[in-house]
């Protein structure tokens, strides 16, 4: 027969008629048709008459809507525009109170919600923090001239851009410009005598510190706290000695002293007049991982480099400063990028021999610098599209939870269409409370964000520039305020479409909710997270099992009775007087009791610097990437280090006899699969971009990195032919590390009284923080896969409590035919399972893939894999039994006969 | 065109009176109404649906007739109509008059014919 009904709610749907109202009229005028056509039928018409004679009851089209609006009473008129929003605060308290009832579910979806948003938010700080506009810095009319290599220097940069120049390139560029204001400046260590004004003893410390031209401040727009700071006149080789202090190092150092401008302190062994003070708050003009924290800025002319040797002022081949330049008002980027390149290309012809594969060029300011620029911000696009999918994840689940809250309320909801709310008025109800759980879990999210650093601060009684970011501002509220809102709309908006439909009144009547179904995305999303957190426990498992084969591995070297401290010292390239302090120290340590050896080296293993170097045969100009440690003799001995062949350094290896190097096994293999390595000659790409041949005099075992996990091709060369800044004392004693500390300050201060011992090292620590790291790793990893388990379980929970909320009636039914209580559970329980499934397989081959990808050669997954995977995969199944289990009581705990009746 | 008008006026006054002459004696739903009307009148006087329930609900509105849902054991619900205290004045007054008026018209076609 046909559906006479829906004709007949199609003809009315053109009238405003009350729903309540629309149904019975639809029910009772259907009813008409219906016997009219089963009289026809009965009259022995066929059966097409018989419909035509039924739909002739129904006349034209709009008859009975036009007729029907005159006698039944109106829908109301629909509200005056506006009277929603006013409305919408009375919603809100209202959406409050129905929560505040329904604790459980407000604190699930509040708490989760929270780790969306707190995501979220924690990922805009990070941006910020990392890769936002500096504090103090104008970026407005900031630019960055760059060099642009070509020919064989493109091939050595390593990138489409150079961001240091040589210093007279500087000069020339910085003098030749017009319309654009060049600053140039360099990274540096300053040793500062720890007394006041000069005096004598008290040894020194060292500060990191920033050369910069004269009118750095005012390029990158920073107005100092006070003191009149940098003046054209500093520039000039043989100015006095004059310094601009940080904020924070005023504070600490000085206690706030304004009297510290125009007094001296002493830097490097040289009083330097101060000038001026850093506003508060302001450290770089650009956001680096890694930047040291300047403390003190000294003009360009005093940089070690040019103290060492002035030569550097002339030679175009060392690259070692960065530039910064501001616009004039009427400059644009293209007209100073035209000037930049037009006085690059008068230098290469002037200078070919340096200058000829560089060309000049100015990009607009980037908080990361012009070079890292493009890199940065695919990172950056990664973090907001990670943000994005986890609260686009937790805004499917709070959906789904609202899609359960919403079929449980069903009969409520119908009850208010049919008694006149209009669809908007539904919905923007059921969007009040998405938007009562964003906010809870918003200020869930900034109270964890904010309160915790503010609570570490608090009760630790220091503030710290680091913690700024965290200080909330204006601009995050609205940034906390914007995820709300688009996660109260994106989880709202699907259950507040599907339950303030009109049909939902018929439902109250006809269908009690039945037919409803959960849809496929939230099925997918629920399965998608319960995938997602398996790769995570695998790798958190992997993890936490590397961390046990560290504690037992074969290092290559002897941690035991290790003791390892920095010397740092403001003199570069291994002046004659540090040479002294080590020889001294070295006798003096040498005569300790229980110290076996002492040597010197710019690293250990296990010590989490990467020093790489890129070495090829001399022969063969393919690459290898090297971890490279330069030092003295001794150093294999001391570390337990084994020669197999050839000779350790020694000290006949000096800056003026033939460069040798020492490789470990893999990199020997590397770079010899067959052959003798041993008289061979490699190249290596060392600081100033220039390449250098060794001989390899000798073949270590292999040794572990920098950290466990991480590729062992090393190789060794002498401190002596290869100076750093900061050498690593390294003594092998049997004395105990706190007294080894206290022996060796004794010693250092005895001397070389300008050395202060910053921080120390022993061999356990050593292995401890590599197996440390690891716990560390695989706990993070635990984390991450207990936050997707908490979101596949809501998932879980959403889609679940959904089918079952759907399907009480077919349930009551089943009970009533004799279904038992626990074959209900069973099978709800099931539904949860088979959720998942396609998830956990897919988590499980995600994590096959990654594990692989992470497992480096020394360590062998062996029979901990299948096991790993295997509770992975009972953790994910396990949560979905747990989320599916509420649901399972609900639906076992229907009352059949009610069940039936009421729906 | 007022002779049309005063056709349709006369038929919606002869509609409303037959239906509540119909559920005087007893509550009948809709459908029974409509076939009663065209089975009593031959088929010379038809109502479908279309027409039939908005004058229902106009004489429900006016308070003549009241409407109310009946169940029946192995039936579906229906909605049955029975007239009120107000529908039997405004019926005898209609009755009255009409039968007055088929008297008047009675009397002048028979005047005529004999």
């Amino acid at each position: 027969m046909a559906d006479f009904a829906a004709e007949v709610r199609r003809r009315l749907a053109s009238g405003s008629i009350l729903p309540a109202r629309e149904i019975e009229i639809v029910e009772e005028i259907s009813q008409h048709l219906e016997d009219r056509y089963a009289r026809s039928r009965a009259a022995g018409l066929t059966d097409g008459e018989a419909l035509a004679a039924a739909w002739r009851e129904l006349d034209a089209s709009d008859a009975l809507s036009v007729a029907l609006v005159l006698v039944v009473p109106p829908a109301p008129a629909p509200p005056p525009f506006g009277w929603g929003v006013r409305m919408f605060p009375r919603d809100l308290l209202h959406a409050a109170r129905t929560l505040a009832k329904a604790r459980t579910y407000t604190f699930v979806c509040a708490t989760s919600l929270g780790v969306g948003i707190g995501t979220v938010m924690a990922i805009l700080i990070l941006i910020r923090t990392f890769f936002g506009t500096p504090y103090g810095v104008n970026p407005d009319g900031l630019v960055e001239p760059i060099i642009v290599p070509t020919g064989k220097l493109l091939a050595d940069a390593r990138g489409p851009m150079l961001d240091t120049w040589s210093y007279p390139d500087f000069v020339d560029v910085r003098d030749g410009a017009r319309g654009v204001d060049i600053a140039g400046w360099a990274f540096g260590e300053s040793m500062l005598s720890l007394s006041v004004g000069g005096g004598a003893g008290g040894g020194a410390s060292p500060v990191a510190t920033m050369f910069v031209s004269s009118n750095y401040f005012s390029t990158v727009g920073v107005t100092l706290a006070f003191g009149r700071g940098f003046q054209r006149a500093d520039d000039a080789m043989g100015a006095p000695p004059v310094v601009v202090l940080g904020h924070t190092f005023w504070e600490t150092r000085f206690g706030s002293d304004r009297g510290i401008v125009g007094n001296t302190i002493t830097l490097n062994q040289v009083p330097h007049v101060v000038v001026g003070i850093a506003p508060r708050r302001y450290q770089l003009h650009f956001s680096m991982d890694g930047a040291p924290d300047v403390q003190l800025w000294i003009p360009l002319l005093r940089h070690p480099r040019i103290q060492e040797a002035s030569d550097v002022r002339f030679d175009r081949r060392v690259d070692w400063v960065r530039l910064l330049g501001r616009l004039a008002p009427e400059t644009n980027v293209e007209q100073a990028d035209a000037v930049v390149a037009s006085i690059m290309s008068g230098l290469a012809s002037r200078y070919p021999e340096t200058n000829q594969f560089k060309n000049g060029a100015v990009k607009p300011y980037y908080s990361v610098g012009a070079r890292a620029n493009p890199g940065i911000r695919i990172v950056v696009g990664m973090f907001l599209a990670g943000a994005g999918l986890v609260l686009l994840v937790v805004c499917l689940n709070m959906s789904g939870m609202m899609l359960v809250r919403s079929a449980m309320r069903e009969r409520e909801l119908a009850i208010r269409l049919a008694i006149g709310a209009s669809r908007a008025r539904l919905m923007q109800y059921l969007l009040s409370e998405a938007v009562v759980l964003s906010l809870l879990g918003g200020l869930l999210a900034s109270t964890l964000l904010f309160g915790v650093p503010a609570a570490v601060v608090w009760w630790l009684d220091e503030w710290t520039p680091n913690f700024d970011p965290l200080l909330p501002d204006w601009w995050t509220a609205v940034q906390c305020l914007a995820v709300c809102f688009i996660a109260s709309v994106i989880f709202g908006l699907l259950p507040a479409i599907r339950f303030s439909r009109p049909s939902l009144v018929a439902a109250l009547k006809e269908e009690g909710g039945s037919g409803r179904r959960i849809g496929k995305f939230h099925r997918l999303t629920a399965a998608v997270q319960a995938g997602l957190a398996v790769p995570f426990l695998i790798v958190g498992g992997v993890r936490l099992d590397q961390a046990r084969v560290t504690a037992f591995a074969e290092l290559g070297f002897t941690p035991d009775g290790l003791f390892a401290a920095p010397l740092k010292s403001a003199e570069r390239d291994g002046s004659e007087e540090r040479a002294q302090v080590m020889r001294r120290l070295e006798e003096r340590l040498a005569q300790t009791p229980g110290v076996a050896s002492v040597t010197f080296a710019d690293g250990l293993p296990l010590d989490f610097d990467s020093r790489l170097v890129r070495v090829s045969r001399h022969d063969d100009a393919t690459p290898v990437l090297s971890r490279i440690t330069r030092v003295a003799p001794g150093y294999l001995d001391t570390l337990g280090i084994r020669l197999l062949r050839g000779r350790d350094v020694a000290p006949a290896d000096s800056a003026q006899s033939e460069r040798v190097v020492l490789l470990s096994t893999p990199l020997a293999a590397r770079l010899f699969p067959a052959g003798d390595p041993l008289g061979q000659r490699v190249t290596m790409l060392l600081g100033d971009n220039t390449r250098e041949l060794f001989t390899i005099v000798g073949l270590t075992a292999d040794v572990v990195g920098n950290q466990m996990g991480n590729p062992r091709q090393q190789l060794f060369v002498p401190l002596a032919q290869n100076p750093v800044s900061t050498v690593l004392a390294i003594v092998r004693s049997s004395v105990p590390g706190p007294a080894m500390r206290k022996t060796f300050e004794a010693a250092l201060i005895d001397v070389g009284p300008d050395y202060v011992l910053t921080d120390a090292i022993t061999g356990d620590e050593l292995r401890r923080d590599s197996r440390d790291d690891y716990v560390v790793q695989g706990t993070m990893s635990g984390g991450a896969a207990a936050v997707a388990l908490l979101l596949a379980a809501l998932g879980v929970y959403g889609v679940i409590g959904f089918m079952v909320a759907t399907r009480t009636r077919e349930i009551g039914v089943r009970l009533a035919l004799g279904a038992s209580r626990l074959q209900i559970v069973r099978e709800v329980l099931a539904d949860s399972l088979k959720l998942v499934v396609p998830g956990v397989g897919g988590g499980v081959l995600l994590g096959m893939l990654w594990v692989r990808r992470l497992d480096p050669s020394w360590y062998s997954l062996g029979g901990v894999e299948p096991l790993i995977y295997v509770l992975a995969a009972a953790a994910a199944f396990g949560i979905a039994i747990l989320a599916g289990f509420p649901s399972a009581r609900r639906a076992a705990a229907v009352e059949p006969l009610e069940a039936i009746r009421a729906q | 065109m007022g002779l049309i008008k005063d056709a349709r006026e006369l038929k919606k006054g002869s509609a409303e009176f037959l239906i509540l002459s119909l559920v005087e004696v007893r509550a009948r739903h809709g459908y029974d109404i409509a076939s009663l009307i065209e089975q009593r009148s031959g088929g010379a006087v038809t109502f479908h649906a279309a027409s039939l329930y908005p004058l229902l609900y106009r004489l429900e509105k006016r308070g003549w007739i009241e409407g109310r849902w009946t169940e029946k054991a192995g039936e579906r619900r229906r909605r049955v109509y029975k007239i009120t205290r107000e529908g039997k004045k405004a019926l005898a007054e209609q009755r009255s008059s009409w039968n007055a008026f088929v008297r008047a018209i009675g009397q002048v076609v028979g005047g005529e014919h004999g």
